[in-house]
Parts: C-alpha cells; structure tokens; sequence
C-alpha cells in the first residue's frame, strides 16, 4: 500500500515532494522516504503547510547528513524546502 | 519481524477504512498537538487585538485552565451559533439571546495559523461583531486548533447568559481533538473517552466535578461515525455521573471530538497564586508524555526502519511498542474525576479564607504545552521553581521522539496528569490518597524563591524537548 505524499520528478536531478495538507510529523517521514528514492546529490523540494514541520523537515534532513539549500515562503502559511541527498 | 508484517497489515487496514470515509489519517493531528501554538502564534495574536476588542466592549479572560462564573448549572442559559465568517453572526439574534459570556472554540486553517497576524485577522472579524452586538460580553475560555482542511475552518461560540446565582460558581471549558489514535476505529470507546476526559481534565483540575454537564462538539465526515461517537460519548458521560446535553454542530465533514463542559462548586478555585511561597512542594498526578509513544508507533509504521532503530536504540521492539502505546491510551481514557474530589476536599468553600496549612495554593493540568505548564505556574505566581525530576510516562520513547524530530515537544499530553502545588504537609496526604485510588503521583520538584518567574529544570530536559521556544524558558542545570 502506497502510504504518504508521491514524489515527482520536474527536472534533471530535480524532485518535488507536495506534503501540503499533512500535519506535523508525517511530512517529516515523508521527507526522509523521498529523499530515499532520488539519486545522490540530487535535490528534493518540499512542499509544506504545516507550521511545526518547517521547523522539524530542515532540522530532520541535516541530523540525516543531507544538505538543507534553502527555505522559501512560497504563500500564506506555505513554505519550499529545497535539500540536496547527501552522496553516500 | 514478523510480528511487524501483521501490525502493518492491520495498520494499513486501518488506513484504508479511515480514507473510505474520506479522512486521511496523516491531515490529523493526535491529540493537543491540534493547538494552535501558544508561544508563538496564538498568546501574540490575542495581544495585538485585546485593546481593541476591550474598546468596543468585549473583553477576554486571562489564559486560565476554564471559565468560571457565579452561578449553578440550572441557573444559566447555553445557547451555541457557529460562524464561518463575520457575515454570520446575526446582531439582532444575538441581542435576543443578550449572552454576558461565551466559550469560544476556534478551527482555524493551519495556513492561518502559521503566524500571529493572520490568525488575529480571522479572528477579529468575527470577534469585533460579536463585540458590538453583545457589549460587555466576556471571552471566559478560548481554545484554538488548527486544521489541514481549509473547509473545515469554523469558530464556535458556546453563549451563556446567567439568569440566577445560587451561591455557587460554575466552571467551564472547552476541548476538541481531531483523533487520539489513528491505529484504531475512531468511533471506538476510547477515542471518544480521551476526548471527553480531556475536556473534563480542565474542571477537575480546579476540583469541579459535580452536576457535570457535556455539550458535545462532533464532526465527522458519515452518519454512522457521528453515532458511534455520540454513543461512545454517552456511555462516558454516564461512567463520570454527566449529563448529555445536545446543541448545533459544525458539519463540516471533518473529524473532531471534544464538548463544552460544565460542572459546579462551591469551593473557591486553586488560583491562591500570590499565596504561592518557599518550601511548597510541586506534585504531579501521574507521569507524563503521552503523545510521544502513539506519534512514536504511527512513525515505525510509516516507516520499518524507524522500528528497526527504535529496537536498536533503546531495545523496545514493535510488540513492546503496541502495549507501552496501549498502557498509555488506556490511562488517558482514563477520567480524573476521583483526584477532582481529592482536589475538592483542600480548597476552601466560598464563606472561607484560603489556609496553607490545609490547602492546594495552585494546580493545572499538562496538555499541549508538556513541562511547560510549570512555567506558567511560575509566571503567574512570580515565583521560582526548580524541578528535580522529569516524570515520563516512558523516557525512552520521548528521547527517540525528541531526536527523530517526532514531536516537538515530548513531554505534552491530552488529559494528563494534573499539577499541584502546596505546602508539604498538604501534599503529603494528596499523595497517599491518589496512591489509595492508583495513581502514581510523583514529587517534581518545589517552590524556592518569591519575586521572578523563572524555572530551573534538568538539563536532560533537552532530551525530551526539540522546540527551542519552549527549552528556552527553562534555566537547565546539570543534576
């Protein structure tokens, strides 16, 4: 069974994960199953709309060794974040 | 791990059978973590419109545990009007209706609940015109969740107009959550037991439990859920001696469970803060923590390897996991209603001068907020206290869920242990009682100085909480 958000790839070494919708800690997980599934060095975007998982994604992805490149406010309570995976 | 395939077979399962009614289990939030955060959004929100509203006549109770008025049960009138914008709330009703309080209950889109000036636009809108309908309405008790369904945002009113005093006081006050455990039916017993016990927790925690009144607040997305519930919610109205009694709901075709509750005294509440002095003690019901051991188990459902480190970590493989989160349901389910009359029987009645030698100084209940609640003891005593222990319901699985960013803060809980401070004489014989009832009541720590509001904690406090807003309130020490 397919439990979570669905990662898609919009470009060359380049994925977007959209847990907009989801409430804190799930995004977290959801983060962290994505990042498993892309390419090393590559760049995961996630979308959130959870005030708490802006706080806890960047900080889960850096404790995971991956690389946090930035955090966007793309909306009213909507945020971007942008990690590079970590190259094994 | 083959134990791990059948959970996981069971917990999918359970998913499935959650978005069949169109809920998806990862838009709700477990238990108090629905609040809308205190620190940083909320408490800043109400401030920026408090002036404000107070100039139009409306004003807003200090943040307290629940409403309290004079009154009795029989002698007031609850009459409930839901809103989704300004536009609905009708003046002339409202005048009809002439409320002189209200208990709010607000769902607020957690895009708008990102930060304090968003929510206070909502929230002024709709304040400002019951304002100027009603002046002089007071705000008793508000309390505010966030919501991942922007058509599910609502706030509702609970209007009371007081028609005779009786000599006693009423208290009340408002709970909702979305769902305590998204492994189980959420029209099961205990789901709706926690949700009620957690409403209740608020007038227990000032001892008021008799002629207790449940107004429910339901929404559910099917009939059939909303029946389960409602007869789940019977069935522990009856267990803690309550009446039901029935009034309008959001329909908004979204999960949540909670009510307005009321219950009177006639003793005067534990709000003896300036009584508050050195050497009082500092008791805690029973260990707390609770949300992190359900976050903890949804987490290593989501994902193996979580159970896989948890295991490796701490040694608590996924069957241990399922009855520690288990062990933990079953006491939130739970009703604190026989430490109420054990709180009841040390305060003084309303004829009465409060006596330290007798009675409770202070209590309050740890929800949302966790070990925090202390600090807010502290500030509104202006004292300082320094906590020696951290009594969790299971240290390991706060720690996991601290370092793996699970919940921020691992300490909170939804009808938790409740607080009390007071002389030590006084606490020791509290103790012995909730020991008598099967409790386990822990010493925590004590008042030591009047003047500043400042609490010294454990630095392994770090361990359990990740939020920085919170950890920063806190003097950590090596112990």
């Amino acid at each position: 069974m397919e439990i979570g958000a669905s990662v898609d790839k919009i470009g060359e070494k380049l994925y977007r994960l959209d847990a907009r919708g989801y409430m804190c800690p799930y995004p977290q997980i959801f983060t962290l199953k994505a990042i498993e599934r892309i390419e090393d060095g590559a760049v995961l975007e996630v979308l959130i709309d959870n005030p708490l998982s802006c706080e806890n994604v960047p900080a889960i992805a850096r404790k995971n060794g991956h690389e946090v490149l930035s955090v966007e406010k793309i909306g009213e309570g909507e945020y971007k974040i942008s990690i590079r995976k970590r190259r094994a | 791990m083959e134990r791990y395939e059948e959970l996981f077979k069971e917990f999918s399962r359970r998913v499935e059978e959650y978005r069949s009614l169109g809920i998806n289990p990862f838009s709700l939030a477990t238990g108090c973590a629905v609040k809308v955060d205190l620190v940083t959004v909320l408490y800043p929100a109400i401030r920026s419109i408090k002036g404000e509203l107070e100039k139009l006549g409306m004003s807003i109770a200090p943040r307290r545990d629940a409403d309290i008025f004079p009154g009795s049960i029989d002698g007031f009138r609850l009459h409930r009007e839901i809103y989704r914008s300004e536009g609905d709330v009708d003046p002339e009703r409202l005048g009809k209706i002439s409320p002189s309080r209200a208990i709010v209950l607000a769902q607020v889109y957690q895009r708008i609940a990102d930060n304090p000036d968003s929510l206070a636009k909502v929230v002024r809108s709709i304040y400002s015109r019951v304002a100027q309908a009603s002046p002089g309405i007071v705000i008793g008790k508000g309390h505010s969740i966030v919501t991942a369904d922007p058509k599910a945002q609502f706030m509702l009113f609970d209007y009371i107009k007081v028609e005779r005093g009786d000599g006693k006081l009423v208290v009340g006050n408002n709970d909702t959550i979305q769902i305590i455990d998204p492994a189980e039916d959420p029209g099961s017993p205990r789901q709706a037991a926690v949700a009620l016990g957690n409403s209740l927790n608020d007038l227990y925690t000032l001892g008021a439990w008799r002629n207790a009144m449940i107004v429910p607040v339901i929404d559910s997305p099917s009939k059939e859920l909303r029946r389960k519930i409602e007869d789940s919610m019977r069935i522990y109205a009856e267990r803690v001696g309550a009446r039901i009694v029935e009034a309008p709901q959001p329909e908004a075709g979204a999960l949540l469970m909670g009510a307005t509750v009321f219950a009177e005294t006639d003793r005067k509440p534990p709000f003896f803060y300036d009584h508050v002095s050195p050497g009082m003690e500092i008791l805690v019901t029973r260990p707390i923590g609770e949300l992190a051991s359900i976050n903890v188990y949804m987490m290593s459902m989501l994902d193996r390897e979580i159970a896989e480190e948890l295991k490796k970590r701490s040694g608590i493989d996924i069957e241990k996991l399922l009855e520690i989160k288990n062990r933990i349901i079953d006491a939130m389910a739970r009703p604190n209603i026989e430490i109420a009359r054990i709180i009841e029987k040390r305060l003084p009645h309303l004829d009465e001068d409060y006596d330290p030698e007798r009675h409770i100084a202070a209590t309050t209940d740890v929800t949302g907020p966790g070990i925090y609640v202390i600090k807010e003891l502290a500030e509104l005593s202006r004292t300082s206290i320094r906590i020696e222990k951290i009594p969790l319901l299971s240290p390991e699985l706060s720690e996991f869920a601290t370092r793996n960013y699970i919940i921020p803060n691992a300490t909170a809980g939804t009808n938790g242990a409740i607080v009390i401070i007071a002389k030590p004489r006084v606490i020791d014989e509290i103790e012995g009682e909730l020991r008598e009832k099967g409790e386990e009541p822990i010493r925590i720590g004590r008042v030591i100085a009047k003047g500043e509001a400042r609490v010294a904690a454990p630095s392994t406090l770090k361990k359990y909480i990740a939020a920085k807003a919170y950890l920063k309130e806190f003097d950590l020490y090596e112990a």
